[in-house]
C-alpha cells in the first residue's frame, strides 16, 4: 500500500568537502572535471595547472593552506601524467603530513597514466575513476564525492535532482530548479527522458556564504543591485555579520535589500561556473523555473522573480513557480530515501506559479501578442522596456523578437523584458539607482523605508 | 561559557620548509620557538637515484645528507662506488628540502627564515612537518574571527569601558609587546598605529570589515585569516562594525590584565596564561543581539528573538 503522507526525512547539506584540482592543461578535460565537481557539491579551494607561474615552494604552500580533503587529477594520457610530476611533488611536499591525509582521485581511461600517477602519489590513498569526459566517469566521481559528504539523511543535492526530474516529467517540459540557501546555490536542469545537469555551488549563499559571494563577485557587483545609494564599508559590515550570523532574519529594508542583492550574485556566479564547465547555455534554456530554499521565501514572490530574471537573463519565455516551505523538496527527499511518496501528485498540486517572463529581443520596438483565457491582446514593447502585465494563468506569447511559447503566470503577472543583453548596470549611483529602482518598482519589489518583509 | 579555564590543545600550523621542530613530549612556554625553517621558493632539481645508479627506493641508503640539511655548492648529496665513484652534488648553497618519488633531490636557496612560537604553556603532543600541537591549561576566550600571525604578550587594557572604541591617540611605543583590549571597536587607524608601535595584538568586540580589508587585503573574509608575515594581529570577539563587550566578557579581561596572554589566530582564541584562581568564570552566558541593520552587535537583556544568540566558548 502506498502511503499518502511522506516520511519525514532529514535533508542535509552534508560535510563540506574541500577539493584541489591538479591539471595538465586547460581544455575539455578541465571543463569536464569542473562539471563533475559542480555536480558533486564540493568546494574547489585551489586549481593548479602546470602553467602556474608560482615557484615550487609557493605551490606547496598554496596546497598546504588549502587543506584539501580530495585532490582530483584528470589525465588524458601518460604524457599528461609526466607533465604533472612537479605539481604532485608540490602536493607531497605541502600536504604529506596533513591529517587526515587527502584522498587522491585519478580520473583517466589510460592505464599507463593511472599507473604512473599512482606511483607518484605515494603516500596518499588513491582512487581511480574513468575518464571524466564520459558520463560514467563523472557519475562515479559525483557518487564518490557524495559518499564523502554524506553524514545523515538525504543530501539536499539528491533531493533537488529528483525534484527537477519529476517536475520535468510531470510538466513534460524542461525544468530548472533554483535553490539558494545560507551556504549553497544550486541550479538543476532536467528534461523528460534526458540526463540531468546539476550545479551545486558552494559556499555561495545568502547567509553563511555571504562573504564568499562578495569575495567572488566583488562588493561593487553586490551593491549595484541595491536600489538606493549605500556606502561600501557599511554594506561590508552587514555582509560579514550576516556570514557569521547565518540564521539572522532580515527585519528592515537594508538587510532585505542585501539578501536580494546577494541572491542575484549567488545565482549569477553559479551560472558563470556552469558556463565555465560548458553547461551554462543549457541551464538557461529551461521553460519552467521552480524556486526552492531561501529564494522561494525571499520576502515576497516579486523579489524572487526579479532575481531570476536578472541573474538568469533567459533568452526564451519561461514560467516561474515556487515550492513554498520546501514541501516538494521534503517529499523528493522521502523518495530519495526509498519511501514511495506521492511526489508527482504533490508537484501537480503544490507548485505555486509566481510569474511568467517574456524576453523581447528587439533593436527598436516589438509588438507582443498575448493569448489568455480572457482574450487576446497586443502589447507594444520598446527596446529597454521592463514592465509587468497583470495576467495570470496559462498564456501563449508570440511576436517579433519573441520565441513563440506557452507559459503559466502567477500573482506577479507577465513580465515583459526588452532590456539589452547582457544586462549592464551604470557604474555611477546617479544613473544606477534610478534604473534599478525602476526595475524593482515595475514588478512591485521595491522595499519601502521602514517596512519589513 | 564565554570564558573558561581548562585544558586546551592548540595546533600551530607550520609553513612549508620546517628545518627544526621541538620534539613530542617536550615542555614549552608561550612565546618559545617551537619550529623554524626557511621560505622555500624555486627549487633546483638534482638527479639523485639516476645519477648514482640506484633505484629510487635504494637512494636513502646512499644519501650523504638528509632533508632538511643545509648544503654548500658542490657538496656531495649522494654517492656510490669507491674507485669509480658516482655522485650527485648540490649546484647551489641552500637546503635539501624534499626528495621526489623518482629519487631526485630538491635544493632550495635559503632566502628567508621563519619561526613559529607556542601560544600556550604546555607539552608538545604532535610535531611533524605540518603542525606542532601543544597541550596545556589556561584561561581561554573564544572569539569570532582573528587575522594576522599569532601574538604573545602581556594583556593590557587600552580603553576605560567595554563600550569605548580603541583610540589611536592612546597608543604609543610604551605599549610595545602587549596585547591590548580595545572595547567595542578597533578601527583600521588604531590597528595600524598599534602595529607601528610594536603592539603584539589587539582584541576588541568588533573591527570594521572595511578596515580589515585595508589592513589584510580585499580578499579577506568573515572567517578570519591566520598568516605568518609581519602584520598586525587582530581578534574580533563578537562581530564586525561595533560590538560593546558584555560584562561576562569584560570583567574577566579587567581581572586578568597584566597576565601573559596570546592570540591564536587559527582558532580565533585569546589565551591568558594565569592560574585558575586568578578570576572566577562568569556565572551566566551573555546574550547578544544583531542590530536590525546587521551593522553592529550588542549585548541584550531579552534572550528571545530571531537575531539573538547566546555566546558560547565552543561556538
Amino acid at each position: 500500500m502506498i502511503s499518502s503522507a511522506p516520511t519525514l526525512v532529514d535533508v542535509a547539506h552534508g560535510r563540506p568537502i574541500r577539493v584541489a584540482i591538479l591539471a595538465a592543461h586547460p581544455g575539455t578535460l578541465e571543463r569536464a572535471t569542473r562539471r563533475a565537481l559542480l555536480a558533486g557539491g564540493v568546494e574547489v579551494v585551489l586549481a593548479l595547472g602546470v602553467g602556474d607561474p608560482r615557484s615550487f615552494g609557493e605551490r606547496a604552500q598554496a596546497l598546504r593552506d588549502a587543506r584539501p580533503d580530495v585532490v582530483v587529477m584528470a589525465l588524458a594520457d601518460r604524457g599528461e601524467a609526466d607533465r604533472l610530476v612537479l605539481l604532485v611533488e608540490a602536493l607531497r611536499f605541502g600536504c604529506g603530513a596533513q591529517r587526515p591525509t587527502p584522498q587522491i582521485v585519478i580520473a583517466s581511461g589510460d592505464d599507463g597514466a593511472v599507473a604512473r600517477e599512482t606511483k607518484l602519489a605515494v603516500p596518499f590513498p588513491v582512487e581511480v575513476v574513468p575518464d571524466l569526459r564520459t558520463d560514467d566517469g563523472r557519475r562515479r566521481l559525483v557518487t564518490r564525492l557524495r559518499e564523502l559528504r554524506r553524514e545523515r539523511g538525504v543530501l539536499r543535492d539528491e533531493a533537488l535532482e529528483i525534484l527537477a526530474r519529476r517536475i520535468a516529467e510531470v510538466l513534460k517540459e524542461t525544468a530548472l530548479v533554483i535553490d539558494v540557501t545560507s551556504s549553497s546555490t544550486s541550479l538543476v536542469r532536467a528534461e523528460p527522458l534526458a540526463a540531468t545537469l546539476a550545479v551545486h555551488a558552494r559556499p555561495l549563499g545568502i547567509g553563511r556564504g555571504a562573504d564568499h559571494v562578495v569575495a567572488r563577485a566583488g562588493l561593487d557587483r553586490v551593491r549595484r543591485w541595491i536600489p538606493w545609494a549605500v556606502d561600501q564599508p557599511t554594506l561590508l559590515e552587514r555582509v560579514f555579520n550576516r556570514a557569521r550570523w547565518p540564521d539572522a532574519v532580515a527585519s528592515d529594508r537594508e538587510t532585505l535589500a542585501l539578501e536580494i542583492a546577494l541572491a542575484h550574485e549567488a545565482v549569477a556566479h553559479a551560472l558563470a561556473d556552469a558556463t565555465a564547465a560548458g553547461i551554462g547555455p543549457a541551464l538557461r534554456s529551461a521553460r519552467t523555473v521552480v524556486l526552492t530554499g531561501l529564494l522561494s521565501g525571499l520576502a515576497g514572490p516579486e523579489r524572487a522573480a526579479l532575481v531570476v530574471v536578472d541573474a538568469l537573463e533567459p533568452a526564451d519565455p519561461l514560467s516561474i513557480a515556487r515550492d513554498e516551505g520546501d514541501a516538494l523538496l521534503g517529499t523528493a527527499a522521502a523518495v530519495a530515501s526509498g519511501d514511495h511518496a506521492p511526489l508527482d501528485d504533490a508537484i501537480r498540486s503544490g507548485i505555486q506559479p509566481v510569474a511568467a517572463v517574456v524576453p523581447v529581443a528587439t533593436s527598436r520596438r516589438s509588438l507582443v501578442r498575448i493569448v489568455a483565457a480572457a482574450g487576446t491582446r497586443e502589447e507594444r514593447v520598446d527596446r529597454g522596456a521592463f514592465f509587468v502585465l497583470p495576467l495570470t494563468g496559462a498564456l501563449a506569447v508570440s511576436g517579433p523578437g519573441v520565441t513563440h511559447a506557452r507559459v503559466t503566470s502567477g500573482p506577479v503577472g507577465l513580465i515583459l523584458d526588452a532590456r539589452p543583453r547582457p544586462l549592464a548596470l551604470p557604474q555611477r549611483d546617479a544613473e544606477r539607482v534610478p534604473a534599478v529602482s525602476r526595475w524593482y518598482e515595475s514588478v512591485g519589489a521595491l522595499v519601502a523605508e521602514g517596512v519589513a518583509r | 561559557m564565554s570564558w573558561r579555564y581548562g585544558r586546551w590543545s592548540v595546533e600551530h600550523p607550520l609553513p612549508v620548509g620546517a628545518a627544526q621542530r621541538v620534539p613530542e613530549g617536550e615542555q614549552v612556554r608561550a612565546g618559545a620557538v617551537i619550529a623554524s625553517g626557511g621560505t622555500v621558493t624555486q627549487v633546483h632539481l638534482v638527479d639523485g637515484a639516476r645519477r648514482v645508479g640506484v633505484t629510487p627506493g635504494d637512494l636513502d641508503r646512499v644519501l650523504r645528507v638528509r632533508p632538511v640539511a643545509d648544503v654548500r655548492r658542490g657538496s656531495i648529496l649522494a654517492r656510490t662506488g669507491r674507485r669509480f665513484a658516482r655522485a650527485a652534488t648540490s649546484p647551489i648553497d641552500g637546503r635539501l628540502v624534499h626528495i621526489t618519488v623518482d629519487g631526485d633531490l630538491c635544493i632550495s636557496p635559503v632566502v628567508d627564515e621563519w619561526r613559529v612560537r607556542s601560544t600556550i604553556d604546555g607539552v608538545v603532543t604532535r610535531s611533524d612537518a605540518a603542525v606542532v600541537e601543544v597541550e596545556g591549561e589556561c584561561w581561554a576566550l573564544q572569539g569570532l574571527a582573528a587575522y594576522g600571525p599569532d601574538a604573545i604578550g602581556e594583556l593590557a587594557l587600552a580603553v576605560d569601558g567595554p563600550a569605548d572604541p580603541l583610540a589611536p591617540s592612546r597608543l604609543d611605543v610604551r605599549l610595545r609587546g602587549r596585547i591590548l583590549v580595545g572595547g567595542a571597536r578597533m578601527a583600521a587607524e588604531a590597528i595600524t598605529r598599534a602595529h607601528a608601535c610594536g603592539v603584539a595584538g589587539v582584541v576588541a568586540g568588533a573591527a570594521p570589515a572595511g578596515g580589515l580589508r585595508v589592513v589584510y587585503g580585499d580578499d579577506v573574509d568573515a572567517s578570519g585569516r591566520a598568516t605568518f608575515d609581519d602584520r598586525a594581529t587582530v581578534l574580533c570577539l563578537l562581530g564586525f562594525g561595533s560590538a560593546a563587550l558584555p560584562a561576562e566578557v569584560w570583567e574577566p579581561l579587567v581581572a586578568l590584565a597584566g597576565e601573559r596572554a596570546a592570540i591564536h589566530t587559527a582558532s580565533a582564541r585569546l589565551f591568558v596564561l594565569a592560574a585558575a584562581d586568578r578570576t572566577a568564570a562568569p556565572a551566566s552566558v551573555p546574550a547578544l543581539g544583531l542590530a536590525d541593520d546587521h551593522a553592529s552587535v550588542r549585548p541584550v537583556d531579552d534572550v528571545r528573538g530571531p537575531n539573538v544568540l547566546l555566546l558560547d566558548a565552543d561556538r
